[in-house]
């Protein structure tokens, strides 16, 4: 360790004047991946077809397979958006899931400073919520 | 530290900067030991290409995520394909976690 980080403090030292200001975790985002993200929800929320089969982007079945554990996931979001959650259901079981995981994941890349939507209920301290509470350490 | 880019030194000086030196040393053995590489991220991205997908978005303690892409093998490749393109940006995301972490950690010591 000694010597390198040593010389990565006195780095910072000399960076000090030219950084920004340190308020990087509370200002909101717009981070590339959350984009792609948004833009295919909503996408497959608004305006996708979800009636007639379209050209698969799949790349299994452009190689000629058939089977595809990850086909029909497009629709059965598109469903879900759409509140036929029967129907979502029967296309892809994951479907629901993955709306509620992307939806978290643009959330959570888009207000860094926000660990968690829990964690207003954390700081509560109701009990199955406080469970991963930071407590201070005590010295 | 490998593989260490500009943006990781301003996001590390933004975070460490208001710590005296001893506790800067802490924060970065703290950081160091949570840091992910970005090449590692790669490969792990990649092996979703020959079938296991999601172990780069555990790895980085993204369960849900995790989960879905392992069962959907990478949305159809198409996820998979996607953080081929941004595993930078995934590292990055996570370091700058992990450096708040160590930051926090370090000002809970202190007192």
């Amino acid at each position: 360790m000694g010597m390198s980080n040593w010389s990565e403090t006195s780095l910072y030292r000399r960076l000090a004047s030219a950084a920004p200001s340190p308020g990087i975790f509370r200002t909101p985002q717009l981070h590339r991946e959350a984009l792609m993200w948004g833009c295919a929800l909503v996408w497959l929320g608004l305006f996708a077809n979800l009636e007639q089969p379209g050209r698969s982007l799949c790349l299994l079945h452009a190689l000629g397979l058939d089977f595809c554990p990850g086909c029909g996931l497009g629709r059965s979001i598109g469903l879900a958006l759409r509140g036929q959650f029967a129907a979502s259901w029967a296309r892809h079981p994951l479907g629901l899931f993955a709306l509620a995981v992307l939806v978290s994941r643009i959330f959570s890349l888009t207000f860094p400073g926000m660990r968690s939507w829990i964690q207003p209920l954390r700081n509560l301290r109701l009990s199955p919520f406080s469970l991963r509470l930071r407590r201070p350490v005590a010295r | 530290m490998p593989n260490m880019d500009g943006t990781e030194r301003i996001f590390l000086h933004n975070v460490l900067g208001e710590l005296n030196e001893d506790e800067q040393i802490t924060a970065l053995q703290i950081y160091r030991a949570k840091r992910k590489d970005p090449q590692m991220i790669l490969l792990l991205t990649l092996l979703g290409l020959i079938g296991a997908a999601g172990i780069h978005r555990f790895i980085i303690g993204q369960i849900g995520m995790g989960i879905l892409y392992f069962f959907t093998a990478g949305i159809c490749f198409i996820g998979t394909i996607m953080d081929l393109i941004n595993y930078r940006q995934i590292a990055l995301e996570s370091n700058k976690q992990s450096a708040a972490e160590a930051a926090a950690t370090v000002k809970i010591m202190r007192r």
